[in-house]
């Protein structure tokens, strides 16, 4: 689980942005997931495409 | 968390199915009593096997095999299979989590062969009333992660081993202690994020100039990609640069700090150096003098030895000079006669008839022996002899003053530094050289230069290779901005690489943030725990650069000074610290501390701070001891405490198998 006190230093981010390293740090903290660059990189992007495709 | 209970069947030396549990609340602290192999570590291996799944414990050793199901069990079941079990109960955010392990073992050949069985998860959800189950232990190890990640666990789960080996100090605790401070805190997760960021981004790059069908695009993505690189590892030196800065500059002022400690030794080392600078110039001078003593009296040495014997012979010719009546040379009278003046004192003769008749007179009787010159120059020598003599005993005088006076000065000097060297060996009783320290200062001093220059000119290559880039930048996103099929990935890019960035600020922050709040928290927790009287020693307590855990005094580091029950204290305080910071900081650590026999080498008034402070650090805490930490005295302390909620003690009723009776806290429990 990520820790409250970097949960309350990514609020420095923008909503988009935090939804990204939120994404990205709770693949690499969950124990149990992949942190293969391929499998992090398509996470990570999808969830970008999402935010993106949802801004337009 | 929170744990609630632990429930053992047939595991270690617990045999049938027995159950111990935890207290919470304002009593908040469970003991688990009893002697040696009556199987308090076999609890502490239970909670592990139960949580984790983990079959061994830090403290094993590893070539040995540890079976976990009872061994009396499977003797009396001639081949057949034992089950042994760990059911752990606890709670997490409004959620109870049962977690059941089995482990089956049977006996073959004289072997003994074990084989873990199920696992079995239950996550009932207080909220809504409802259960989730899970049986695959992938997930359930999942699920428990979130809560205690395995890789933590030694923080908050700590065996017999772990205190000491934090309060050693040496320098393979480095590893043990960055390794908290990183995962705990979880510095790392932040750290990770920005270099995984660094190779999505690359990843959309390579989309990009596989996309894209101009040349010229493609071209500049390489050269940014190229630049890219350049720009990475000057951030890398620059960020070793900074490192050895920091290491340096501790370095210098842990330096400073014994200059100053030793300031005083320092003065007397001065004052010892100039001693023995004024003896080497005051034996030099002894030397000078001792020299010209003897070329005196080997000049003079004839003198007097002879004067005596010359001034006898003297007297003699003398006797016959004037019996020769020569005492005038004749030249002399016939010099004076020629020129009309008489020679020895310069009458004019032709005015004084009566001198140059005495002088015709004197011609006229001159007797000549012709050993009148040899007198005169026997005469001679023996007043220069007498001269030399007079002179060399006068030479002899000023040496002998002027030895006696250097010998004087060296013997004063000589003391002095006897003196200064008592007061030395008083002041301290080591072996500072002070002036090695000075010369090692002085060192430093001249390489913080190589230091300001080197971070000067990476800064300035940083700056320019920025600059590229954003050059770069500029000309391919305009040409991006032309294709339209790569517009999305540009976003993209643009979008990361602004994450990349603020995470990486935010990444520094934090760790700075972290560190100072460990160091805080962890010397406020000491001041807590330590005996009163020994407060005032430790003024801080910090992790350096090098994560080592450094405790600093009045008169600077003081590691080497602390007993090892002290160091005890330090070590968890930094644990408390530690775990404090990774519960959110609050008051409280928001985990239980499940230590097996914690008080070790600690002494008796800090084992009563211990008792009176531990459990207001922490929601819940589980202390496995043995008879010779928990006496009649700890039992006390802990009762007037009021903070005892649990006690359990753990009998042997045979070889290989343990009984857990609860006692009832107004019961004796400790048996010394």
């Amino acid at each position: 689980m990520i820790n409250e006190l970097i949960l309350e230093k990514l609020k420095e981010l923008t909503d988009d942005e935090r939804e990204v390293a939120l994404i990205l740090m709770r693949i690499l903290d969950d124990p149990t997931s992949s942190k293969e660059i391929h499998v992090v990189t398509e996470k990570v992007l999808d969830e970008l495409s999402s935010i993106l495709e949802d801004k337009k | 968390m929170k744990l609630i209970s632990i429930e053992v069947e047939n595991f270690r030396q617990f045999q049938g199915r027995q159950r111990i549990e935890f207290a919470s609340g304002n009593s908040n602290t469970t003991i688990l009593f009893g002697i040696n192999g009556t199987g308090k570590t076999g609890l502490f291996r239970a909670m592990m096997f139960g949580l984790f799944g983990s079959r061994t414990i830090e403290q094993d050793d590893r070539t040995a095999e540890v079976h976990l199901v009872n061994i009396n069990r499977i003797e009396a079941n001639h081949g057949s299979p034992i089950t042994a079990s760990v059911e752990v109960k606890f709670s997490e955010s409004s959620s109870i989590y049962t977690i059941k392990r089995k482990i089956s073992a049977y006996k073959k050949n004289n072997q003994i062969i074990e084989k873990e069985d199920e696992s079995f998860l239950n996550i009932f959800s207080e909220k809504n009333s409802s259960s989730t189950q899970l049986s695959d232990p992938e997930k359930i190890n999942k699920e428990i992660s979130r809560v205690i990640d395995i890789k933590n666990r030694g923080f908050f789960f700590f065996d017999a081993e772990q205190i000491d080996t934090l309060s050693n100090m040496h320098d393979d605790v480095k590893e043990v202690i960055r390794k908290g401070i990183v995962q705990i805190l979880q510095i790392e997760l932040l750290e990770e994020s920005v270099t995984k960021l660094d190779k999505i981004k690359a990843k959309i790059k390579a989309e990009i100039t596989l996309k894209s069908k101009n040349t010229q695009l493609s071209s500049l993505i390489s050269d940014q990609e190229r630049k890219t690189i350049e720009y990475n590892d000057y951030l890398e030196k620059k960020r070793k640069i900074e490192e050895e800065r920091v290491l340096f500059n501790e370095e210098l002022s842990a330096l400073n700090a014994r200059l100053e400690q030793n300031k005083d030794i320092g003065l007397l080392q001065k004052k010892i150096l100039e001693k023995k600078e004024s003896i080497s110039f005051i034996s030099d001078a002894l030397k000078s003098v001792y020299e010209n003593a003897s070329s005196s009296i080997f000049r003079g040495l004839g003198s007097l030895l002879m004067t005596q014997d010359i001034a006898n012979r003297c007297d003699d010719l003398n006797v016959r000079l004037l019996e020769d009546q020569n005492y005038i040379p004749r030249q002399i009278l016939e010099i004076s006669l020629a020129e009309g003046k008489c020679v020895l004192c310069d009458s004019d003769l032709n005015q004084n008839e009566t001198g140059k008749r005495k002088i015709h007179n004197m011609m006229h009787n001159y007797q000549n022996s012709g050993v009148l010159p040899a007198i005169l120059l026997i005469n001679n020598t023996n007043e220069e002899i007498k001269q030399t003599k007079k002179k060399t005993i006068e030479d002899l005088d000023e040496a002998l003053f002027n030895i006696n006076a250097k010998k004087e000065a060296l013997e004063k000097s000589e003391n002095e530094i006897s003196d200064l060297d008592v007061d030395i060996s008083e002041i301290l009783n080591s072996s500072v050289n002070y002036v090695e320290l000075v010369k090692s200062r002085d060192l430093m001093k001249k390489s913080e230069l190589d230091f300001i220059n080197d971070y000067a000119s990476i800064n300035l290559k940083i700056i320019e290779s920025e600059e590229k880039i954003k050059k770069l930048e500029i000309q391919i996103q305009d040409l991006q901005s032309k294709e339209q099929g790569l517009k999305n990935e540009a976003l993209k890019y643009e979008f990361l690489d602004n994450l990349q960035k603020k995470l990486r600020l935010i990444s520094d922050e934090y760790c700075g943030t972290m560190k100072n709040a460990l160091n805080n928290e962890v010397t406020k927790i000491f001041r807590k725990l330590i005996d009163e009287k020994d407060v005032s020693l430790v003024q801080r307590i910090s992790v350096n650069s090098k994560y080592e855990i450094e405790v600093h005094g009045s008169i600077g580091i003081i590691n080497q000074d602390l007993s090892q029950g002290q160091k005890q204290i330090v070590a968890l305080s930094f644990i408390a610290g530690l775990a404090k910071l990774a519960s959110g900081g609050g008051n409280v650590i928001d985990f239980p501390l499940f230590m097996d026999t914690p008080f070790g080498r600690i002494s008796g008034v800090n084992r009563d701070n211990l008792i009176k402070h531990l459990p207001d650090l922490v929601s819940q805490l589980i202390l496995l001891f043995t008879d010779t930490e928990f006496t009649n005295t700890e039992e006390k302390v802990f009762k007037e405490s009021t903070k005892l909620g649990k006690t359990y003690k753990l009998s042997q009723v045979e070889v290989g198998m343990t009984k857990i009776e609860q006692v009832a806290i107004k019961d004796r429990l400790s048996t010394r």
